[in-house]
């Protein structure tokens, strides 16, 4: 996948993928961990620089996030990426991102 | 004046520092440059950029330290600085600096600047913390993969450092260095970076530990990111800091000031014993009043700004905006810009310019609408003396804390507000690293503080001086007047309609109109108006101002436009007169009307 063009092969703001035990980040709890497998975003300019900037964090492909804490009142999620980088998300922007959990310890990739 | 940067050939050696934020760039540069750097403004990139012209190894060197980014192909202004600054000014060499534990994503910039053609070598930054981690690094197979020197360093505690500096003089002085050279943008825009690109790069370079340790900043983001304590503690703990600098700072501020009142006293009044009369109160309570007023104030501001930096090196504020974020979200803002309100608590101008970060105009538009509600240090300096000269010293911290509440709640409310309007709404996603919490060490809160400190002086002075003469002039003119007869007394006297149901009084509505121009004059001022010196005017106030006027003095004083240099900065950063008119008249009315409400409202409850 390439870095900066995986927002143009991936399909208009479709969310869900017909793959099974899949599903957007946003809808995990604190404590699960999960490999992303899809960063949709829509073809806007904002979109795209979501894409960018998800990347640049170190969301990408294949990656492995876990979710550290979810902050009161709905705010946004703390990730943790590739074990050394912290990230807080908004879990609007959470929503792009799809993911596959990772059940119980299993061995991350 | 700083001589301009030119485009064309030069004899100094020219080296930037590029990296992703919080690298630990400004460490790095203040280290190389023993923090003598001066901020330039480059001609055609229109923002300042640090640089510092340094020997190395025998030879004079100019370093620059661009503004960090994630990505030399992104779109935010930051990243168009950059840009526009390598496609102007040819580099001979480009350090990268990395944080070594990230280096699995950090690695895209090397590879970036190594596509546009600059010659570069890479310092892996906090090896004190990757080696914490367990991390582990082949330098030679990673120089061998980027065909850059690499070095592993730790900015902070010095580890490497000579050695990285011989690898950076080396490779100046090698084959490629003779021609400084543009960037191509062209030809990194053509190079495809996949992610196995960066795999590649990095095959074989990097040991990653088996089981990662549990760190301390999980263990200490357990307490300070608690869902329900988290925030509750985020503002004690101000509370605590706030109180700290109003036990110990306010006895430090009365020790300058009664060193002053002896100058004056024992120096200065027989020194000057030959001179005139006009003279002597020109020199005396013109300029001299004015500016060991303001002097008075620095201790209490170096203690503020150390408290300032140590937060802001600790990584605290990073997660109050993850706290933050729920409640900024609703007003149309988002948890970064609760970042540049707190950091405004120093200036509003730094504030103002970080909201660079922000891609989108409106949000962009929003915060720095409201930051200029953010309580500076300069009002800092006027709200400690107008609140110990008029309530009882046991409340003061109490009474300062309120006015830190109030500038939160002006801002929000103002943001809650206007987010409705088209021209403020935005859509801008929220996504921040944060970084692990991390000690400051003394030399670091030392060395911020101090060019903070250096700042305020600087800017104070210019103003000071003459802010004070024009007060001096026009609160002694026409010859012979007193008092309210003065033209500045019937100045005062003539905006009394306005001021008068705010409880302000015609001598302080004068310091507000020269505050105007900058905070650091009111209390200047008031000394120049009162013709007493720091002490004096405070006894005057507690007489003649009641806690209630003084209160909705400060009120106003918060609200109302903080200073010159904001306002221009303001127009220089939202580039349109709209806008800065409408700030401009917004925060007046809002300050008006506020103190309004306040004032007669506490009247009415029988205050
Ligand atoms: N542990 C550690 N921390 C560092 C080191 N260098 C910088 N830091 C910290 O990293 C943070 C960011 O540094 P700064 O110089 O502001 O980064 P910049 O954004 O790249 O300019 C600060 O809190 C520094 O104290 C290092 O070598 N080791
Ligand atoms: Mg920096």
């Amino acid at each position: 996948m390439s870095l900066n063009l995986n927002f143009i092969s991936t399909p208009q703001k479709q969310i869900m993928s017909s793959a099974p035990k899949t599903r957007s980040l946003n809808h995990l709890l604190k404590g699960e961990r999960a490999i992303v497998r899809e960063i949709v975003s829509e073809e806007t300019s904002d979109g795209r620089t979501l894409v960018v900037r998800l990347n640049a964090l170190g969301i990408n492909i294949g990656k492995e996030v876990s979710v550290m804490r979810l902050a009161w009142l709905g705010g946004p999620m703390l990730l943790r990426v590739n074990q050394v980088t912290q990230v807080a998300i908004r879990r609007s922007e959470a929503r792009c991102v799809v993911v596959e959990e990772i059940k119980g310890d299993e061995p991350s990739t | 004046m700083n001589p301009r940067p030119e485009a064309g050939a030069q004899s100094t050696p020219r080296i930037a520092l590029i990296g992703q934020p919080n690298t630990g760039k400004s460490m790095l540069f203040n280290r190389i440059t023993n923090a003598r750097a001066s901020v330039s403004n480059w001609p055609g990139i229109t923002v300042n950029v640090m640089r510092a012209r340094v020997p190395l190894a025998g030879r004079n060197v100019e370093y620059v330290d661009l503004p960090g980014i994630y990505n030399l192909e992104g779109g935010s202004e930051d990243e168009a600085v950059v840009n526009r600054f390598l496609t102007k000014f040819p580099i001979d060499l480009v350090i990268i600096v990395i944080n070594a534990a990230q280096i699995e994503r950090q690695i895209l910039m090397p590879l970036q600047v190594k596509a546009l053609g600059l010659p570069a070598v890479v310092m892996l930054n906090m090896c004190d913390e990757a080696h914490k981690l367990g991390i582990t690094f082949d330098l030679e197979q990673l120089q061998d993969s980027l065909k850059m020197p690499v070095a592993l360093i730790s900015a902070k505690y010095g580890t490497g450092f000579d050695d990285a500096m011989k690898q950076v003089s080396d490779s100046l002085s090698s084959d490629f260095a003779s021609k400084p050279v543009l960037a191509d943008y062209d030809s990194l825009f053509k190079t495809l970076m996949t992610e196995e690109t960066l795999d590649d790069a990095l095959k074989g370079c990097v040991t990653l530990p088996k089981i990662w340790p549990k760190t301390l900043t999980e263990k200490l983001d357990q307490l300070f990111l608690h869902p329900l304590l988290g925030l509750p503690m985020f503002f004690l703990s101000m509370l605590v800091i706030f109180s700290v600098i109003w036990e110990i700072g306010l006895p430090s501020q009365d020790l300058v000031s009664r060193g002053a009142d002896w100058i004056q006293t024992v120096l200065l009044e027989p020194g000057l014993a030959w001179a005139p009369v006009w003279l002597n109160s020109f020199l005396i309570n013109g300029i001299w009043l004015g500016l060991s007023t303001v002097a008075s104030f620095v201790p209490l501001l170096v203690l503020f700004f150390f408290c300032m930096a140590a937060v802001e090196d600790s990584g605290y504020l990073a997660r109050a905006a993850f706290l933050m974020d729920a409640l900024m979200r609703r007003v149309g803002l988002d948890g970064r810009a609760f970042v540049m309100q707190m950091m405004g608590f120093g200036c509003n101008v730094p504030a103002l310019m970080g909201t660079r970060v922000m891609r989108t105009r409106s949000l962009r538009l929003l915060a720095m609408l409201v930051i200029p509600f953010s309580l500076c240090s300069a009002r800092l300096a006027v709200f400690v003396f107008i609140i110990s000269a008029t309530f009882p010293s046991s409340k003061g911290a109490l009474v300062l804390f309120s006015f830190y509440v109030i500038s939160f709640l002006a801002a929000f409310s103002t943001a809650a507000i206007f987010s409705f309007s088209k021209q403020f709404k935005s859509q801008e996603p929220f996504l921040l690293e944060i970084p692990p919490y991390r000690i400051p060490t003394v030399k670091q809160v030392l060395l911020r503080g101090w060019g903070e400190v250096r700042e305020f002086i600087r800017r104070a002075s210019r103003f000071i001086i003459i802010g004070c003469i024009l007060v001096w002039l026009l609160t002694n003119l026409p010859v012979g007047a007193e008092g309210l007869s003065t033209y500045g007394g019937q100045l005062g006297v003539l905006l009394q309609p306005i001021m008068e149901p705010i409880g302000i009084n015609p001598y302080l509505t004068l310091a507000l109109i020269f505050g105007f121009i900058a905070k650091e004059i009111v209390i200047g001022s008031l000394s120049t108006i009162y013709a007493l010196s720091a002490s004096g005017v405070s006894q005057a106030i507690s007489m003649s101002v009641t806690p209630l006027e003084a209160y909705s003095f400060c009120l106003f004083c918060l609200l109302y436009t903080p200073c010159l240099t904001t306002i221009a900065t303001v127009h220089s950063e939202g580039k349109s007169w709209q806008f800065t008119s409408f700030s401009l008249i917004l925060s007046l009315s809002y300050a008006w009307l506020v103190s309004f409400l306040f004032y007669q409202g506490a009247k009415l409850f029988g205050f």
